[in-house]
């Protein structure tokens, strides 16, 4: 991975979205989890929101539409974001 | 007589097949294991009008055929299989109306792969207005059924259809619409090569072998060949599934967005609700309270069935054994057979209530919010937040405990669980900390208003959590698993819990128990019971003979003869025999040949130590305790000086007890929830070196 992309990673992640800053889905890192996102419904182009990080840490719970997704912190390293700024 | 219909109940994880599934087939149900992996096989019958019965299996909750779990794939090995004994005739897919969106993928993928299927559209109760379902039986062309598994509704039509399916003669009309799946270039050869060396008809099959045949059942040398052909040609295999899914998304789009309407009012009090149940304080205190709750209900109100069992079992081999004539058969009956069977009954009680309450919590969808907010500290302990609940369980009984982490999906966090959980201390310990408890300290209070037995009390519970951590975590570096770790757990809509199914879950726990772990249970107590009434040759007889003359020469009431007969007659024993025979491996604790035997008849459970140490002392059974107690004092060590039961002595007998398999009805349950005596046997081996050491630990140290 070059340097420029390591940079991307690192700012434009789900990971990097305050308590209830909405974001859009831009892309999902591809592994072996990418089609377990996929089949949650976790897909580009959806507006998310993050609405809870867990009392002891390393997770949050995602969410859009109506479906709420806990997930790892590394999970959500996976997902790339665009913020959407008011 | 011709094979029973096969019908598979296919859908997402919550989306209401389970409990479909048992109102469908009710009690009619049998659960084993799919052949060949430890994945649990729910199957039940059903019988529909006209008397025609087919056999109903519920696959494992399954996202899609692109797999992330054991289940899954066995689920992806079997659709893809029509050889496989468990492929279905007919697919019932159960889809959650409300994450239509979502539910709706599996089903396109079953329909890419030509099995004939029928939609079950749940849970449209929580939608406030009649979905549309013409728009999804339009799109999915098969039948589609609204039902509400919560209100019970719909039930009635699913029984029909499955009536219809079982007359229909043009079944694929009915139930196949055979959906393409559009291919790139190089996919499309991909699947042209497949589909010329594996005789493979459906292009999507052909598709579905190229992204699995790593790991899917195929022929070596086919799976050889498709490995090779997907290298050759460049096939990308993450690729190929996300696009997949995205035109899938795509397609369906309009047909979702015609359903998925008005469902702003649940959404907002979902929200509120969460923001306290997962809140960063409230959260977890509200968590203890409710296992608080769960522990007192299996702990303490457990306590009036179970008296009542044993109660009852008094009564009826009191009556037995006064009227059955004096014969060995007798005595097996009654100190063999019936003693097994209340030792087996005697659990039910905790069965039930700790599975009344664990079904509500899964139901109500309490329980994922639960794992959500402890992934991360049971994850440093190679286990799942669902363990916590099994832990606490533990308190009470290991038995229900073990039981209850069918739910947790990972194997290796399963099996962890199931491991570790009768470290923590249960309530059968609680009569042997008490009797010894009282060796280790003076009864005085520290600093005024600290009971110090109380203090020896908490350090035992203490350790014994202590002890199921550690090890989990050692038992966490050394398993190996090929599945991956992850949590992405969907977090369901709150709803009211379905009370049949409750009940119907209830009673299979408690049912499979009595079949599965009673039969082992009622022999391993037959054989105890063999080794504590008989010995070698005439030694049983003697020890009689020598005990009344004992009590005659030194003039001994009835009651006191027949507690010293009682007492010669276990030393002459097979029990006895092992007792003083296992004497040099226990001697660098501390103990003598007579907790020895302790040790070994207190295998049938913790508490029995109570009793055998009664009847080696030769004391009645009544008000044992305190008598005993004393007896034990006065026990004086080889030297006839030092008292045998010092700090030293009793401390490393009390952790004995902490860290050792004393049970062997948790051995019956670990053997039926893993399936194999492999683990039950590497349980007994771990705790057991555990207490050995730890004992041999505090007796260096101390004596």
């Amino acid at each position: 991975m070059s340097a420029k992309e390591a940079k991307v990673k690192d700012t434009h992640t789900a990971l990097n979205l305050k308590l209830g800053e909405k974001a859009v889905i831009c892309e999902i890192q591809k592994n072996h989890l990418s089609s377990r996102f996929m089949s949650l419904g976790i897909l580009p182009g959806k507006v998310c929101t993050i609405v809870n990080e867990a009392p002891f840490g390393g997770a949050k719970i995602l969410q859009f539409e109506n479906h709420k997704i806990a997930l790892r912190l590394e999970e959500l390293a996976a997902i790339y974001v665009q913020k959407i700024i008011k | 007589m011709s094979r029973l219909k096969n019908i598979a109940l296919l859908g997402n994880p919550n989306s209401g097949k389970s409990t479909l599934f048992n109102l469908l087939t009710g009690l009619h149900q049998k659960i084993s294991n799919f052949p060949g992996v430890t994945v649990e096989k729910k199957s039940g019958t059903l019988t529909v009008e006209g008397g025609e019965q087919v056999q109903i299996t519920d696959l494992p909750g399954t996202y899609s055929l692109f797999p992330n779990s054991l289940e899954e794939k066995l689920v992806v090995d079997i659709l893809t299989n029509r050889d496989h004994p468990n492929f279905p005739d007919l697919i019932i897919y159960v889809a959650d109306i409300t994450q239509i969106e979502r539910h709706l993928l599996l089903a396109v993928q079953i329909q890419q792969l030509g099995i004939p299927m029928f939609f079950v559209s749940n849970m449209v109760d929580l939608i406030s207005s009649t979905h549309d379902v013409k728009a999804l039986s339009d799109y999915l062309k098969v039948p589609v059924i609204t039902s509400s598994t919560i209100k019970n509704t719909g039930l009635d039509y699913i029984v029909q259809e499955i009536f219809q399916f079982t007359r229909e003669e043009n079944i694929s009309r009915r139930y196949v619409h055979t959906k393409t799946c559009p291919l790139s270039e190089i996919e499309k050869k991909v699947v042209q090569q497949i589909s010329d060396i594996t005789g493979v008809q459906n292009p999507y099959l052909a598709k579905l072998m190229a992204h699995h045949a790593a790991w899917l059942n195929v022929c070596k040398s086919h799976k050889e060949k498709i490995i090779s052909i997907t290298t050759k040609l460049g096939f990308q295999n993450m690729d190929s599934q996300v696009k997949e899914v995205m035109n899938c998304y795509d397609d369906f789009l309009p047909v979702t967005q015609a359903i998925q309407k008005e469902k702003e009012e649940t959404k907002t009090r979902i929200s509120t609700i969460d923001r306290i149940v997962t809140h960063r304080v409230i959260g977890p205190f509200l968590f203890f309270t409710i296992m608080l709750f769960v522990f007192q209900a299996i702990y303490a109100w457990a306590t009036i069935p179970m008296d009542l069992i044993e109660g009852g079992f008094t009564l009826v081999s009191t009556w037995f054994s006064q009227q059955l004539p004096e014969h060995f058969l007798s005595d097996l009956f009654v100190d063999g057979i019936l003693a097994g069977l209340s030792g087996v009954l005697i659990f039910i009680p905790q069965i039930a209530i700790l599975f009344i309450l664990i079904s509500l919590l899964e139901e109500s969808g309490y329980m994922s919010r639960a794992v959500y907010m402890f992934d991360t500290i049971m994850r440093k302990f190679g286990m799942n937040g669902r363990s916590i609940v099994s832990l606490v369980s533990s308190g009470a009984c290991a038995i229900p405990a073990i039981m209850s982490t069918r739910t947790i999906q990972n194997q290796k966090e399963r099996l962890i669980t199931i491991l570790v959980s009768p470290l923590i201390s249960c309530s059968a310990r609680l009569p042997v900390y008490a009797i010894l408890v009282g060796f280790v300290v003076p009864d005085i209070k520290v600093w005024g208003f600290l009971n110090a037995a109380g203090l020896v009390f908490m350090g035992l519970y203490l350790l014994g959590i202590l002890g199921a951590l550690g090890s989990a975590f050692v038992f966490s570096r050394i398993l190996k698993t090929s599945e991956s770790s992850y949590l992405m757990l969907e977090l369901p809509q709150y709803k009211n819990p379905n009370w049949k199914n409750v009940w119907l879950t209830t009673k299979e726990k408690v049912m499979s128990f009595v079949r599965e772990a009673g039969k082992i249970i009622l022999i391993i107590s037959m054989v105890l019971w063999v080794l504590s009434s008989f010995g070698p040759g005439e030694n049983i007889a003697k020890a009689e003979e020598k005990a009344t003359l004992l009590a005659v020469s030194q003039n001994l009431n009835e009651e006191e003869t027949g507690n010293l007969i009682n007492q010669h007659q276990l030393e002459a024993s097979y029990a006895g025999i092992m007792g003083k025979w296992i004497e040099p491996a226990i001697r660098p604790l501390g103990f003598d040949w007579k907790m020895g035997i302790a040790l070994i008849t207190s295998f049938a459970a913790r508490e029995v130590f109570v009793g055998t140490m009664a009847t080696i002392y030769s004391i009645g059974q009544d008000n044992e305790t305190d008598t005993l107690r004393e007896k034990m004092k006065k026990e004086k060590k080889k030297d006839g000086i030092t008292p045998m039961y010092n700090t030293a002595t009793a401390l490393s007998l009390l952790i004995f007890y902490v860290f050792a398999m004393q049970c062997m009805s948790t051995l019956a349950v670990t053997k039926k929830e893993t399936g194999s005596w492999k683990w039950p046997i590497i349980q007994f081996t771990f705790m057991g070196l555990m207490a050995y050491l730890g004992s041999l630990m505090a007796y260096s140290i101390l004596a």
